[in-house]
């Protein structure tokens, strides 16, 4: 029984020492964002002599902070929207509806899963569209890129769900649009949250996407705020972290309140790799 | 009939136009674009067979590019499953703080790219921590120019996205032990097996199939990576660790559209041929 004990105890240890890896590079973006511009050259975990917290101050105004967080809400926001109702509407039809071309289409859904976008044709689609460089075709296009995941979590969900409930329902008079908004769309709870995480996290930290599709510094999501220090003034290291301890805030506090969630959404999501 | 009127086709329209026009229609008009002449700078397309693809296999950095495409996605998804599947089981035991040890090796996956890519172009810079820490135990021999030096760039940059998501394929694999059923190990226990017989024989042959999945979509979503890469090295330095992603944003930088299009359709057909090749052998690992 001791020797029980004791292993809990070295695990512990040996836990903690682990965990250092991932805590330690944030610990020095922390103590960055905190020194001097001659202070931070250095890169090492020393403590700053005076904490500078005005550096956050500068970053704040500067980095347009308030401007890129406004555009992320904007564009998650819409992302998440379009993508959980459309998904769930396409998700409930081809795993109801049974003839041979449903069945294709879920297959092509599908197969959006694998293959990689062809992203300057698609530039050239949004050109035509007129919505290239615009929120509208990020959202559009990202929209289109987490469809597939969505209805492939979804009609897992909905197949689960009885048959009867949909017969019922008509049968009492119901609307397809009313038996889908007011009776399933409740019951698939569980899988809208697992989805919203999900495509909300890719969303807010897209890099890819967005670097392609918006040219205009002004539409900026805030994780490219970074690119104020970078760029501009060559690279100041004190900027640069109290810019990216900024960019992390919103998701670390989400991700203290909503734990349980985000990593039930991404474990379902990661099966998308 | 009734099956008609509760399910009218209107439901799958909306998200099938968005999933046709901006994804499908882009992939099938780029195979086209990739035969043709297509730049910024012309008005007119001119068809031009397959001279892109001429020009393209004539390329030295399109073979890097495919060839450390194909590096990088398995050594992460290698490395990435084997932490993911070792920090599960250790998390999985007795030990003080458990929930939020999971926390910590979880948090890095909610971070974007672009912070982890700055964060650790100043721990893997020539003064940056990891070489002080090298030298603080004596290895300073090891410490290198880690984003630098073109021979360790693309290892390095790997490490760094094993950082990133390790946790990921923790939490994937911790929802699998879960499922294994306390009694099934407990008489394991009564038959007097050790600790790594039960692993070899009760564990790993339930976890056997969330691998095989994880193993296999993580490999081909690796082969799409750009972010970090863009963020740390950007391919560099030289070509040294470019991937596919890179080089197609490259191209189209340059305003070669029709070039860089031909690139993406090689990758494409690469992820394709490479999915139904794992589909298969999964497929037969199944029966």
């Amino acid at each position: 029984m001791m020797s029980r004990r004791v292993g809990v105890y070295v695990r512990t240890v040996i836990a903690a020492i682990a965990s250092l890896v991932i805590l330690i590079p944030l610990y020095l973006v922390f103590l960055g964002s905190l020194k001097t511009g001659a202070e931070v050259v250095r890169l090492d975990l020393s403590l700053p002599k005076d904490w500078l917290w005005s550096n956050y101050q500068e970053v704040f105004v500067k980095g347009k902070l308030l401007n890129g967080f406004k555009n992320s809400l904007i564009v998650t926001g819409s992302t998440v929207l379009i993508t959980v109702f459309t998904g769930s509407m396409a998700a409930y039809f081809v795993s109801r509806r049974t003839e041979k071309w449903v069945g294709i289409l879920f297959f092509v859904f599908f197969a959006g899963l694998i293959a990689p976008p062809s992203m300057i044709p698609a530039i050239k689609l949004l050109q035509t569209l007129n919505i290239a460089g615009e929120y509208a075709g990020l959202i559009l296009f990202l929209t289109s890129l987490y469809l597939p995941l969505t209805i492939f979590i979804m009609s897992g969900f909905i197949k689960a769900l009885p048959r009867e409930i949909d017969e019922a329902a008509t049968i009492d008079g119901a609307s397809s649009f009313y038996l889908y908004s007011r009776i399933i769309f409740p019951l698939l709870k569980p899988s809208v949250a697992t989805i919203t995480v999900f495509v909300a996290l890719y969303t807010w930290n897209d890099f890819l996407n967005t670097l392609y599709i918006i040219s205009d510094s002004k539409k900026w999501t805030l994780p490219f705020s970074v690119y104020n220090f970078v760029s501009q003034y060559g690279t100041q290291w004190q900027y640069v972290f109290a810019d990216l301890l900024s960019v992390m805030l919103p998701m670390l506090i989400v991700y203290l309140f909503l734990q349980r969630y985000i990593i039930d959404g991404m474990t379902a999501g990661s099966v998308k790799g | 009939m009734l099956h008609r009127r509760m399910y009218p086709i209107w439901f799958v329209a909306p998200a099938f136009i968005i999933f046709a026009v901006l994804y499908i229609f882009p992939t099938v008009s780029g195979f086209y674009y990739s035969l043709t002449d297509w730049s910024p700078y012309k008005d007119n397309i001119k068809f031009v067979g397959f001279e892109q693809y001429r020009d393209l296999f004539q390329t030295k950095a399109l073979y890097e590019a495919l060839k450390n495409t194909i590096f990088y996605a398995a050594i992460v998804t290698i490395f990435q499953n084997g932490i993911g599947v070792a920090l599960a089981l250790f998390l999985n035991a007795k030990l003080i703080g458990r929930e939020f040890f999971r926390s910590v090796f979880f948090l890095p996956c909610i971070l974007s790219a672009l912070v982890v890519g700055y964060m650790f172009s100043t721990v893997l810079h020539p003064e940056g921590i990891l070489n002080s820490l090298l030298e603080l135990v004596g290895l300073g021999a090891l410490s290198n120019d880690w984003l630098g030096n073109p021979d360790l760039a693309l290892y390095a940059v790997a490490a760094v996205n094993v950082w990133q998501w390790a946790g990921s394929s923790m939490a994937l694999y911790l929802a699998g032990l879960q499922g294994i059923s306390k009694e099934l190990l407990e008489a394991a226990v009564i038959d007097g097996t050790n600790y790594f017989q039960r692993l070899r024989y009760v564990i790993f042959p339930i976890l056997m199939p969330i691998v095989t999945i994880s193993v296999v979509l993580g490999l081909i979503g690796s082969m799409k990576t750009f972010e970090l890469i863009y963020a740390t090295t950007g391919g560099g330095p030289g070509d040294a660790s470019i991937v596919m992603n890179i080089f197609i944003f490259k191209q189209f930088g340059q305003g070669l559209y029709a070039y860089g299009t031909a690139a993406n359709v090689i990758l494409f057909l690469v992820i394709g041929i490479m999915s139904l090749v794992l589909l298969r052998v999964m497929g037969r690992g199944d029966k």
